[in-house]
């Protein structure tokens, strides 16, 4: 047999040669013809050793690991909280001089994010656990600063663009400053409530003292317990907020808004309502939540799922998530989406009246907006994509059809 | 997914882009490599998310030192360092959280023997005598066989990773190759088992 004779040429060096070739083991792992034409030519020829060369490539072969594979979701989640952090940086290098806190933390927490957007209809607050968060009034006052409202009913005012809360065991730190404001504990057992109130053209950033963390996105208000509750963490939102929840063992994190309850299964997750729109919908990067709608039926998510409520029907359908979160690293992304809802959006967003016709709202467009771009920039950008044309008369966007 | 041969030519061009502010020449390169670090990380522990917080620390601290970060031809490369030295600093200073009796993280592997076509005792024998030379390889020994012949390094990239000289790196893969040495059939009863072996490939590959 032609083994047989290769054989007894060759000594047992062949072995250790192969597996000390590049072109070797390039070719165990990815073959290609050409690298196939060469090593049977290699074989047939004798330069090679059968057993030597099945050998060698078996060993390769067997060291294969099975890889750990990152997830489609993870690998864009991370890429945002790469951009955040780089923003952060630059932010952060141009105020030097300013006293901060806090290196990122290395311990992981891992995310489950949710989008939600809250039906005009209003509904009695549903869901087990009443305490009365969804019943806080908003503070009578027409600002269009950042407001924090502390338990005591004092009100702050917050000058900037974006307001940077970080509560603590012992008080409240503002843009990464230390404050003599106390966090005051409810002494009583009834629950004192905060609120975080960010009007349309701002937004915020809020981390509680159990460590999670909210982004909150324009126009939004969250009403919170001065301290959370030993056996349930319950917020009220009306707006968009991205939460990243600190994982608390038998702590189950509730979002309260005006159409339904939120409970997070999972370690986190991202969260927006607002009371004015006609759709709302969730929609769940990755762990899970807990819906429960009022008088409908109880529904679970599990990731890249959107539930969705509009026309009085809720609804699960897959989605693309990423279009939902990227809000947080300052852009919009849409697909197929209706002008009506990315312009109402983009109102809320900038703080600007925006008007349009019902022409113009039923235009569907796809991709991008910067928001870090001035809003003119923006809908100019919209109008070479779609036939609208853009007007401004020192005051509001008015848009009309070509 | 360890993408076979990294463009050198590519990577350096992109990496000087990169290095004078080219944001997405940084993005090309996360796209690029997230994956080959995460499988690369979880080599050495089984917290995904601590992996995913030490990728998101690599690239933040490249983003912000680019200014003064060095030309490389070998970007994969640079990137596994980095990932491997800011996973030990995360393990020494919580070495409570990880392996209490070593200063470093083991690197382990979990074989993926091929167990699929295994027809006949010969090579159900065969395939056991590999898994349990696999097996008796050393954290050292299966690190490197990771580099040489899951990500396919030349010996040169691989004694930077491991901070160690040729010499050293060539001792752990010579060691390791010799227990494989030791399978090779013996001489008499080699024609017949060596049949069945190449049919059993040409399945494979077919």
């Amino acid at each position: 047999m032609m083994e047989e004779d290769v054989y007894k040429k060759y000594s047992s060096h062949t072995i250790e040669e192969l597996l000390q070739d590049n072109r070797f083991i390039t070719s165990v792992t990815f073959p290609t013809e050409e690298s196939d034409a060469y090593w049977s030519k290699a074989l047939e020829d004798g330069t090679i050793d059968r057993p030597d060369y099945e050998l060698a490539g078996h060993f390769i072969r067997s060291v294969q690991v099975r890889p750990e594979r990152i997830r489609r979701s993870e690998i864009d989640n991370l890429w945002e909280n790469i951009e955040i952090a780089n923003k952060e940086n630059l932010r952060r290098r141009k105020n030097r001089f300013r006293f901060y806190f806090s290196t990122i933390s290395a311990i992981a927490v891992s995310f489950v994010f949710l989008y939600l957007l809250n039906a005009l209809t209003q509904h009695e607050p549903a869901g087990p656990h009443a305490s009365g968060i969804e019943n806080i009034k908003a503070p009578n006052v027409r600002t269009t600063d950042i407001q924090l409202v502390l338990a005591g009913e004092e009100t702050l005012s917050l000058a900037g663009e974006e307001a940077r809360i970080v509560y603590h065991e012992e008080g409240i730190d503002i843009n990464n400053r230390e404050t003599d404001l106390k966090n005051r504990q409810p002494h009583t057992g009834r629950a004192v409530f905060n609120q975080l109130i960010v009007p349309p053209g701002k937004r915020s950033m809020l981390t509680f003292a159990e460590g999670t963390r909210l982004w909150v996105n324009a126009g939004t208000r969250v009403v919170y317990p001065a301290a959370f509750d030993r056996r349930q963490r319950e917020i009220y939102v009306d707006g968009e907020v991205y939460l990243e929840v600190s994982p608390t063992a038998a702590c189950p994190f509730v979002v309260k808004t005006d159409r339904l309850n939120v409970e997070v299964l999972g370690t986190s997750f991202n969260v927006m309502a607002y009371r004015n729109d006609t759709v709302h919908n969730i929609v769940l990067v990755s762990g899970a939540v807990k819906i429960q709608p009022g008088t409908e039926q109880e529904v679970t998510l599990s990731p890249n799922e959107m539930y969705l409520y509009a026309n009085g029907t809720p609804e699960v359908r897959s989605v693309d998530v990423e279009n939902y979160i990227t809000w947080r690293s300052g852009a919009y992304r849409y697909e197929s989406e209706s002008l009506d809802v990315i312009l109402k959006r983009l109102s809320r967003y900038y703080g600007r009246e925006i008007t349009y016709s019902p022409q113009v709202a039923s235009l569907r467009c796809s991709g991008k907006l910067h928001l870090k771009d001035d809003l003119r920039l923006v809908l100019n950008s919209i109008s070479h994509t779609a036939p609208i044309i853009c007007h401004y008369d020192g005051e509001r966007y008015m848009i009309t059809n070509k | 997914m360890s993408a076979g041969s990294p463009d050198p030519v590519e990577d350096k061009l992109l990496w000087d882009k990169f290095l004078s502010g080219d944001d997405k020449a940084y993005a090309y390169f996360y796209k690029k490599y997230v994956g080959d670090l995460f499988s690369y990380g979880m080599r050495f522990t089984t917290d995904r998310e601590l992996i995913k917080d030490c990728i998101q620390d690599v690239f933040v601290k490249i983003y912000s030192n680019r200014s003064r970060l060095n030309k490389t031809d070998h970007v994969k490369l640079y990137l596994f360092i980095s990932l491997k030295n800011t996973l030990f600093n995360v393990f020494q200073k919580d070495k409570a959280f990880y392996h209490i009796d070593t200063i470093e993280p083991v690197f382990s592997v979990e074989y993926t023997i091929e167990d699929c076509m295994i027809a006949g005792e010969m090579e159900l024998e065969r395939e056991e005598k590999m898994r349990r030379i696999l097996d008796s390889l050393t954290p050292r020994q299966r690190e490197v066989i990771y580099y040489r012949y899951v990500e396919m390094m030349d010996m040169k990239c691989i004694c930077e990773l491991m901070d160690m000289n040729y010499q050293s790196v060539q001792n752990l893969i010579q060691r390791a190759i010799r227990k494989v040495k030791t399978l090779s059939p013996a001489r008499d009863k080699v024609v017949l088992s060596v049949n069945k072996y190449t049919v059993k490939f040409k399945d494979k590959n077919n």
